[in-house]
């Protein structure tokens, strides 16, 4: 920590400025092309971060393989130069295979999409360069120090700080003065015209993509003198990215490096001031400006936002066979010990747990077209407020499951009153920055919450302490919310929410309360996903910030997905086929996370309508036909 | 008796002056046709009296309260039903269903979370129905509807709160000519037997002349002209907008 007679030293204060600046400079370079992307496509690409990898990996072998034939700065430049069009190239190819099928889709069923990528990419990544670390050479002739009003300062950082305005200018360059420019920012401002014009969309989405993965490649590969390449780096990078576009303005490439410069700084002296709370700083920053500025710094508003068409399926009424599958579900759970081993049962509480993660998720997502890309917030907040209560007030386990459902739920409620505000990927953003926040805070309060190494020993009460007792309790509580749940559906409460989905414009013009429904749906999903949180808590023991991260939000959307986000019951269908999945299947495999990317691939791809609905769908087409 | 009182309504996006002290009444049991060119203002004042767009200047008075810069839900709850041009239906659920939304809302049900839903309001619904002409429909998804059928939704929809003013914009368009007459005569005989206003803008110009009690000409965002059907369709300057050699 500095001592605040030194932070006030002024030629101190110019050297943190540059750092600042050099590290907004990375930022913004590996930003930008996520937002060119965005502003051509529409499409929030969840794998920019993989990208940046890339280019990272690519670099490190590039460079020392083209330094090795020939030494000097030249070959690590071209090392450089050709590790971002590598990552360009590559970017091409997601285009051509994959986004292409998609970007009519729902704005969930992109993001998921472009997640499998993510997970497929750190797979592809582990087995071509291995699991371990690779350091890159360092650029020859920036190996050294320049001196600064007295204070020492990497020659290469200065370069850094050069190259964000650089890269600025060139893109500048590239949209004013060549024609595929000068279509990007068309087709950025008015999408409709574009195909007007008789433009070779094909051509200019791939390009566009290519220039934006070649950016983020280039943001990678220029970091490789500052820290290794590792398989990790991809989740880091694609969450600043995404603060640094959605502060910005989401299409906005001014707005990007405007972002960057912000929170470049704010990173630099935000650690002066605030060492434990830096990355709290800057997920509190983006909330506080999409709330604010609802497009961001640069950006402009969406003239109309899509609707979720996809979602629009009638629901089947509750009838008597939907009563009969439900008892027959609880018997059968209810009987399953009988047959089950440990490792089953442990199996059927964790089964439980998600099935309630899920169908609360669903509630927002099936039900009220609220695009939440941070569930795992409320399951993580559920799950500590469980062990903390438990843990420093000394509280029995059966109040902390009573104080896991409601202080998740106060949260949902606080965070939902911001959330509401927004619709579309800008909601998804917000609720994805929220959730960032909660890991953010669980990481960094080290005190409270044991930081990374999170909390042990959070055992059931003495009565439930045992598997088996466990296993019923799990029921008997997930049974009741679920079933809550369920019913909500059918409710005036879930009628309302249904009907604000499907058109906000006409709910409000006839006195609904668009927000306060969508509100109220959320703090309700939110307690559920705390309940959720708190059992599965004490039925591991101990708990860690992973709870808290983007893989947790992806696993419920996955499950939601998998079951069926049009019905009512398939989220719970999604929470056992994705267990199976990842307990009997994936351990087969090293390649797990390929085979979860293909997973969701397919399912957005092929059964977009989930188990449940594509019952549902052979089912009704077998009645439509006898009848 | 006036039930809506509109005062010198103004509104301009950037350079364009899309109403210009739009002033008029409508009274009870009264059915006032807003005709104009397209892009005279016509959407612009709808959506200014719907709650939809705040008017720069100028005020709307509902039976005699101030009701300008409220929000499209107070409006509602202050008895204005309303239809939009491009209509706009819950399109997954049934007809029963949309109807029985606009109930549970004007019932104040909306955040029960106990009831069912389904049979809420059904019979009541079901009567709305029938009078809008949708009884053979009424558990049909509203997604599978033709569009004439939508313009149906929304009018049993703007009348399940028991509106004391009816706001439709182009009601009949995309009808075929038979449902556009069958449709009027169903609104203008409702606005008498229950004595409810009814404020309407129309391409159709049998439909004005037909069952208007009054109309009102708007051009380039003013009112240019305004009086009983007979007196409009007399009226030179009128004919010569429609015919395009208005300045």
């Amino acid at each position: 920590m500095i001592e605040s007679g030194e932070a006030l030293d002024l030629s101190f204060l110019l050297i943190q400025t540059l750092n600042g600046l050099a590290s907004a400079s990375a930022l913004f370079i590996a930003a930008s092309g996520l937002t060119i992307i965005f502003g051509v496509t529409r499409i929030v690409n969840f794998a920019h971060g993989s990208f940046y990898m890339l280019g990272t990996y690519l670099a490190v072998t590039l460079t020392q393989s083209f330094m090795d034939a020939w030494y000097g700065a030249a070959s690590f430049w071209a090392g450089v130069v050709a590790a971002a069009i590598g990552a360009g190239i590559i970017g091409a190819a997601m285009e051509v295979l994959l986004l292409r099928r998609i970007y009519k889709a729902p704005e969930l069923f992109q993001l998921l999409a472009t997640f499998a990528v993510v997970l497929i990419v750190q797979d592809a990544v582990i087995y071509l360069f291995g699991p371990q670390d690779i350091l890159g050479p360092r650029a020859p002739g920036l190996r050294g120090a320049v001196m600064i009003a007295g204070e020492r300062f990497p020659a290469y950082e200065l370069l850094l700080v050069a190259a964000g305005p650089v890269v600025l200018g060139a893109i500048w360059l590239l949209f004013n003065k060549t024609r595929f420019g000068v279509l990007v920012r068309a087709a950025t401002h008015d999408r409709t015209m574009l195909s007007a014009l008789g433009v070779n969309q094909a051509l200019l989405f791939t390009g566009t993509v290519f220039l934006g993965c070649a950016l983020a490649g280039l943001g990678g590969a220029l970091q490789i003198p500052k820290a290794p390449a590792n398989s990790h780096m991809d989740v880091n990078i694609i969450a600043e990215a995404f603060v640094v576009t959605v502060i910005g303005g989401m299409g906005s490439v001014p707005g990007a490096f405007l972002a960057a410069v912000l929170i470049g700084l704010l990173q630099a002296f935000g650690i002066l001031i605030f060492p434990k709370i830096t990355l709290v700083l800057v997920f509190l920053v983006m909330a506080v400006v999409l709330v604010v500025r609802p497009w961001g710094l640069l950006g402009t508003p969406e003239p109309e936002l899509r609707g979720e068409a996809a979602l629009m399926v009638p629901l089947r009424p509750w009838d008597r066979t939907m009563t009969f599958l439900a008892i027959g579900a609880l018997v059968a759970l209810a009987a399953f010990p009988l047959v089950a081993d440990a490792f089953a049962l442990k199996l059927g509480i964790e089964v439980m747990v998600f099935a309630l993660f899920a169908l609360s998720l669903n509630l927002l997502l099936g039900h009220g077209g609220v695009i939440s890309f941070g569930h795992a917030a409320w399951f993580g907040i559920g799950a500590y407020a469980s062990a903390l209560v438990l843990r420093h007030a000394g509280a029995p386990m059966e109040l902390a499951l009573l104080a896991a459902p409601i202080i998740a739920g106060l949260c949902a409620f606080a965070a939902g009153w911001f959330i509401v505000r927004l619709s579309g990927v800008y909601l998804a953003m917000l609720t994805l920055a929220v959730a960032q926040l909660a890991y953010a805070i669980a990481f960094q309060w080290v005190e409270v919450t044991g930081g990374d190494n999170g909390l042990i020993g959070i055992w059931p009460s003495d009565w439930a302490s045992g598997r088996l007792v466990y296993y019923y309790l799990t029921l008997a509580l997930t049974g009741i919310a679920a079933a809550f749940l369920i019913r909500l559906v059918f409710t005036p409460f879930g009628h309302g929410l249904r009907a604000a989905r499907d058109s906000a414009l006409r709910a409000e013009s006839i006195g609904i309360d668009v927000r306060k429904q969508r509100l109220v749906a959320f703090a309700i999903a939110g307690a559920a996903a705390g309940l959720a949180g708190g059992l599965y808590v004490f039925s591991k023991g101990n708990i860690d910030p992973s709870v808290l991260a983007i893989p947790t939000s992806v696993d419920a959307l996955t499950m939601a997905l998998l079951g069926g986000i049009q019905t009512v019951t398939g989220p719970l269908l999604g929470a056992a086929g994705l267990h199976l999945l990842k307990d009997f299947v994936m351990p087969l495999t090293d390649y797990w996370r390929t085979l979860l990317g293909l997973t969701i691939i397919a399912l957005v791809l092929l059964f977009p309508a989930g188990i449940a609905g594509t019952l549902r769908n052979l089912l009704s087409r077998r009645e439509g036909g006898a009848s | 008796m006036t039930f809506l009182k509109v005062q010198g309504l103004s509104k301009s996006f950037g350079g364009v002056q899309a109403a210009r002290d739009v002033s008029f009444e409508v009274g009870a049991g009264q059915l006032v046709a807003l005709i104009g060119p397209n892009g005279a203002g016509k959407s612009t004042t709808f959506n200014m009296l719907g709650g939809q767009l705040l008017p720069d200047r100028g005020g709307v008075e509902l039976d005699g309260k101030k009701i300008t810069g409220l929000g499209p839900r107070r409006i509602w709850r202050a008895g204005v039903g309303r239809t939009f041009q491009i209509t706009a239906t819950f399109a997954s659920l049934t007809v029963a269903g949309n109807v029985q939304a606009a109930l549970m809302s004007a019932h104040r049900r909306l955040l029960d979370p106990f009831s069912w839903a389904e049979g809420l309001y059904r019979d009541e619904a079901a009567a709305l129905a029938k009078r809008v002409g949708l009884e053979r429909a009424i558990d049909r998804p509203v997604g599978e509807l033709a569009y004439g059928d939508l313009k149906r939704v929304e009018l049993a929809l703007a009348l399940a709160g028991k509106p004391r003013l009816l706001l439709m914009d182009e009601p009949t368009a995309g009808m075929a000519a038979h449902e556009r007459a069958d449709l009027m005569a169903q609104v203008a005989e409702l606005a008498k037997a229950e004595n409810v206003g009814v404020l309407f803008t129309e391409h159709d110009m049998d439909a004005v002349f037909t069952h208007a009690d009054h109309v009102l000409v708007l051009h380039q965002g003013a009112i240019v002209a305004r009086g009983t059907p007979e007196e409009i369709r007399a009226d030179s300057h009128v004919r010569a907008i429609y015919l395009g050699t208005a300045a």
